[in-house]
């Protein structure tokens, strides 16, 4: 994974606490077809984004304390977090387009 | 919007089709660029591909991106993107118009491959992804002791249950017709176990909730009674389709909605050519749309040669070393 590689230990730190930029977390695991499908996309976004955004992905399997707090169902789930809270919220695949404008309102 | 960029070859989709055409276009020479909203499509979610010849085992989602970069190394450029409507102009080239750029070109591949077969029903755009799920194999350790309901009868809802029983606290399959289509081994493998249940002849009318997935309204065919059942997750598992209504005004396209082509990837139009499952050709799988999209990009490089004045030659021999 390019970007961020988010973890239990700290997401608090690298998420809930970042106060300035909208923080993208892709929920996903390696046994996930759909997320395989999903991870480059965000890795480009985390490259054309630049500083703009925090942009990373959490491996639900190596990190299961918070996606149980988050609920996570099903992956992949990408959630959009500002100022320590999600803005936004999505199940399945989604496209380029459709990501970068949500991180593009949350900024 | 600037004046769109000009290419030789558009190829609109990035699966194993779009992928090899983008590939064999480029290595003719030609300015490609590969539009898709992802890298490699279907076979990239296949965890395991045994059957490409050459290569005994590989993740699928590897081997597109081996697909791609292969591509690329011959000069053809990625772009992830929707591409939403094709446009003919006055001068025999295309204006290809994706969600967030146009650019135009001699010749278009289409090569978009196939999507999830919808339900069409009230609740299912309100509720996907909110418990209702197109993909049951892929995440089924998220259901530990839910209320499972997989719709569709064929061999991957049914195996899509018995996968699902192992974790979910009941489930029910709904097949739309007097009896299950998949094979019988699978069908006996599902049987076997206590938590499913199977309803046949049913008709979902609607995903039933407001934020998740509450249950399902099913209507049964045999008694014309309507059902609601409670579900914590529903499963839409009802095969694939052609989505290619936005080329149906400038295209042939079959019953199934599958793009008609000829024996070179041709379709009914000159400078579109088209490659892969989105097509009409009857074997979907991952060496045949590679194959496809080849002939698909040789082909249009006839129509190119064909259309500059110079004389095309059907044998690919390669080039002189």
């Amino acid at each position: 994974m390019s970007g961020i590689e988010f973890t239990d230990a700290n997401f608090k730190t690298g998420v809930l606490a970042e106060a300035t930029k909208p923080v993208l977390v892709d929920f996903w695991a390696t046994w996930c077809g759909p997320c395989r499908v999903q991870s480059p996309i965000i890795e480009e976004i985390a490259k054309e984004i630049g500083v703009a955004a925090k942009v990373g992905a959490m491996d639900v399997d190596a990190q299961p304390n918070t996606a149980q707090e988050y609920g996570i169902m099903s992956i992949p789930t990408l959630i959009i977090f500002k100022n320590g809270k999600p803005v936004w919220r999505v199940a399945g695949l989604q496209t380029k387009q459709a990501i970068l404008a949500e991180l593009k309102k949350a900024m | 919007m600037a004046d769109a960029i000009v290419y030789d070859v558009v190829v609109v989709g990035g699966g194993a089709a779009g992928l090899t055409a983008g590939m064999f276009a480029a290595r003719r020479g030609y300015k490609t660029i590969i539009i898709s909203q992802d890298i490699g499509g279907q076979a990239s979610t296949t965890p395991d591909i045994e059957n490409y010849p050459g290569i005994d085992f590989i993740d699928g989602a590897d081997l597109m991106k081996k697909f791609k970069a292969q591509g690329e190394k011959y000069g053809a450029e990625f772009k992830f993107d929707t591409v939403t409507t094709l446009v003919p102009k006055e001068d025999g080239t295309y204006l290809v118009k994706a969600a967030t750029s146009e650019v135009t070109t001699q010749v278009v591949i289409l090569a978009f491959g196939l999507s999830h077969r919808h339900l069409n029903v009230p609740g299912e755009e309100k509720l996907n992804g909110k418990g209702l799920l197109y993909c049951a194999i892929c995440e089924p350790h998220f259901y530990r002791d839910r209320k499972v309901i997989v719709i569709g009868g064929g061999s991957s809802a049914v195996q899509a249950a018995t996968t699902l029983s192992k974790l979910a606290s009941d489930v029910t399959i709904i097949g739309s017709g007097e009896r299950l289509t998949a094979e019988a081994v699978t069908v006996e493998r599902m049987q076997a176990k206590q938590n499913i249940t199977v309803l046949l002849n049913g008709e979902t009318k609607e995903v039933l909730g407001d934020t998740q997935v509450t249950g399902l309204r099913v209507l049964k065919k045999d008694t014309q009674e309507t059902v609601d059942l409670n579900a914590d997750v529903v499963f839409v598992e009802i095969g694939y389709m052609a989505k290619a209504g936005w080329v149906k005004e400038l295209l042939e396209t079959d019953a199934r909605g599958q793009i008609k082509i000829g024996p070179n990837c041709d379709t009914s139009r000159p400078g579109i050519f088209a490659a892969g499952d989105v097509t009409t050709i009857t074997f979907k799988q991952v060496v045949i749309s590679a194959g496809e999209g080849a002939k698909a990009a040789l082909e249009a490089d006839q129509y190119l040669l064909a259309k500059s004045g110079k004389r095309g030659g059907r044998i690919d021999w390669g080039t002189k070393k």
